[in-house]
């Protein structure tokens, strides 16, 4: 059944909008330049691992505390330094953005997929349907998001798939409520009728038109909640609720320096630092597609 | 007004029970016993069972359910398994000390995120716009419990300057309060900005200078007045988030708040105290963010009528 889809890409075709390229405009060229910067992020942390070795049980006494630069007794370099077990800091902030980037990304799509669905249920239905998962959604606003995730943390016992699960449960809300938001904007709109028109069943309306049309402001929303994943990781692991050891984590590895900030400040501050550049590097790229995906937002 | 106010009430009332009925469900519902964790690892199965008599945990969850809503509703945590106090005494202790650092760092978000969003709106997309632009995104990007410990590096182990652990003198306040206001102002200045540019955009900021009104007039009669109203929304909103850094960065700092409360319970699994202390905490940001949508209320009229 190819006509309704036709007759929705026709009357869903949006009013003229500016030519958009990638290479051309301004804004274009900013979503490459930050995504490449995310990408290369993305990259070290996925590919790194596998070509920086780190053993995070290893004991090396001798190597133990060196500043950054330091060459330590079998003659490699510790560019970023070593900690209190003499374990190379540079290594541990590869394998743990490795960690990093994969909590943020599960949990933003799964929270997204969620989120997005019951919003769409929400608003495609209305009625009844609407106003219980509303209330839901607001309730869950209504709870400060880093203190649920330390509840339940605390309940559950630190794990990588207790960390997902928590903190997928405190985002959810707000992709459901920006996408029953963007299902009112659009259900009245004739493309919707026709389909309807045509027999299409409410399944196929919610998947085919309704999704599509909505995808946008919700691929902004995940770019820029994926920044805060990250940092809501971090403070978990941190408290020690979030990724348990020996798995090597950015939180952790800044809360075990605490305890040398004296004597070797770089254990707790260069972990801090990568990751502050990281997270820049997402809420920037997060800025930019929103800038080129969304025309009515003039910054 | 009274409509309004009643049907404002009812909703935070019905928010604070959801509240409520998610730290029930999360606390008794998820697996793991309570008494047995409470016991420790060496005690008999005769005697996790006795402990769960005594806490109620035997009865049917519908019976829990409502023993647990009434005895929150009176206050009535229990005791601390670690202190023997009762947890709501202890919760209420801790509660001026967060209170204290939650109302500073909100004071100097508010003052420095207006300045410096009006300084970025009034000169939009210059190299100062921009500048300020970039650090708020900054802002936004640092981890806080990691800028509070390299604050504490710089400014209280290598410059001594300030005192970076616990809570006696006003000085005690400004390194917790400073980092805990850089992520807010981020958040804040970029708001601030938009609204700004947003409203001098509208049809009665132009009315106002057509009919000759100087500029210093139009921004502090039409320009900040009508902006402040989704500021003032918008820092209610973030007040959630405040907390949580609170929790954060009362450990970080040694503050003897709610926060720190709430993770050395946790560390003891003290779990009467985690109950009351994040049910209390959850009840002032519902409470507050009421205040709020009241306040606003009664400054526009529009608001009342919707």
């Amino acid at each position: 059944m190819k006509g309704d889809a036709a007759i929705a890409a026709a009357s869903a075709a949006p009013p003229a909008r500016p030519a958009r390229s990638l290479t051309t405009t301004r804004k274009g060229r900013r979503v490459v330049v930050t995504g490449a910067v995310v990408a290369f992020a993305m990259i070290l942390g996925l590919i790194g691992p596998g070509v920086v070795p780190y053993d995070p049980v290893g004991l090396r006494l001798e190597a133990r505390l060196q500043p950054p630069g330091a060459v330590l007794p079998d003659g490699r370099v510790a560019w970023l330094g070593t900690d209190q077990l003499g374990r190379d800091l540079l290594a541990q902030i590869v394998h743990g953005a490795r960690v990093s980037i994969l909590v943020a990304a599960s949990t933003v799509a799964i929270a997204g997929v969620f989120g997005t669905a019951l919003g769409l249920l929400a608003g495609y239905y209305g009625g009844l349907t609407d106003t219980v998962l509303m209330g839901l959604v607001d309730l869950q606003l209504a709870f400060p998001p880093l203190l649920l995730a330390i509840l339940l943390a605390a309940m559950i016992g630190p794990s990588v798939g207790n960390v997902i699960l928590t903190l997928s449960v405190i985002r959810w809300a707000v992709f459901a409520r920006l996408a029953r938001g963007s299902v009112l904007s659009v259900r009245e709109k004739e493309f919707v009728e026709a389909a309807r028109a045509l027999g299409a069943s409410n399944v196929r309306i919610m998947w085919r038109h309704m999704l599509r049309n909505i995808l946008t402001p919700i691929v902004i929303l995940s770019t820029l909640q994926i920044a805060l994943q990250m940092l809501a990781e971090a403070a978990l692991s941190f408290l020690g609720l979030g990724i348990p050891h020996p798995l090597p984590s950015w939180g952790v590895t800044i809360s075990q320096g605490r305890e040398y900030l004296q004597n070797a400040w770089w254990i707790a501050t260069m972990p801090g630092a990568v990751m502050t550049l990281v997270v820049l590097a997402v809420g920037m790229f997060g800025d930019a597609v929103r800038d080129y995906l969304d025309p009515r937002f003039v910054s | 007004m009274a409509r309004y106010l009643l049907r404002r009430l009812l909703a935070a009332g019905l928010v604070v029970w959801g509240v409520l009925t998610i730290i029930f469900l999360v606390v008794r519902v998820i697996p793991g016993d309570p008494a047995a964790v409470l016991l420790g690892t060496f005690a008999t199965a005769e005697l996790v069972a006795e402990q769960r008599t005594k806490m109620g945990l035997d009865r049917p969850l519908a019976t829990q359910y409502v023993l647990f809503i009434r005895q929150a509703i009176l206050g009535d945590w229990g005791r601390s398994y670690h202190e023997g106090r009762p947890a709501f005494t202890l919760v209420i202790e801790r509660l001026p000390a967060t209170l204290e650092l939650a109302v500073a760092a909100i004071v100097t978000t508010t003052v420095l995120s207006l300045v410096l969003g009006s300084l970025a709106a009034r000169r939009a997309q210059s190299p100062l716009d921009r500048a300020i632009g970039a650090a708020s995104l900054l802002g936004q990007a640092i981890p806080n419990f990691w800028l509070g410990l390299v604050f504490i590096l710089v400014f209280a182990r290598r410059l001594n300057w300030l005192p970076s652990f616990g809570r006696e003198t006003v000085w005690h306040l400004v390194l917790p309060t400073a980092t805990l206001s850089v992520q807010l102002i981020g958040v804040m200045t970029r708001l601030i900005r938009a609204g700004i540019l947003e409203t001098m955009g509208q049809e009665f900021v132009r009315t106002a200078r057509a009919k000759g009104l100087a500029e210093g007039a139009v921004l502090a009669r039409h320009v900040y007045r009508n902006m402040l109203i989704p500021v003032v929304t918008m820092l209610g909103l973030q007040l959630g988030a405040l907390l949580g850094g609170v929790v954060i960065l009362e450990t970080v700092f040694a503050w003897p708040g709610l926060g720190r409360l709430i993770v050395t319970a946790i560390n003891n699994r003290d779990y009467p105290v985690v109950q009351a202390a994040i049910t209390l905490a959850a009840v002032i940001v519902v409470l507050v963010n009421l205040l709020v949508d009241l306040t606003y209320a009664y400054l526009d009229p529009r608001i009342r009528y919707e």
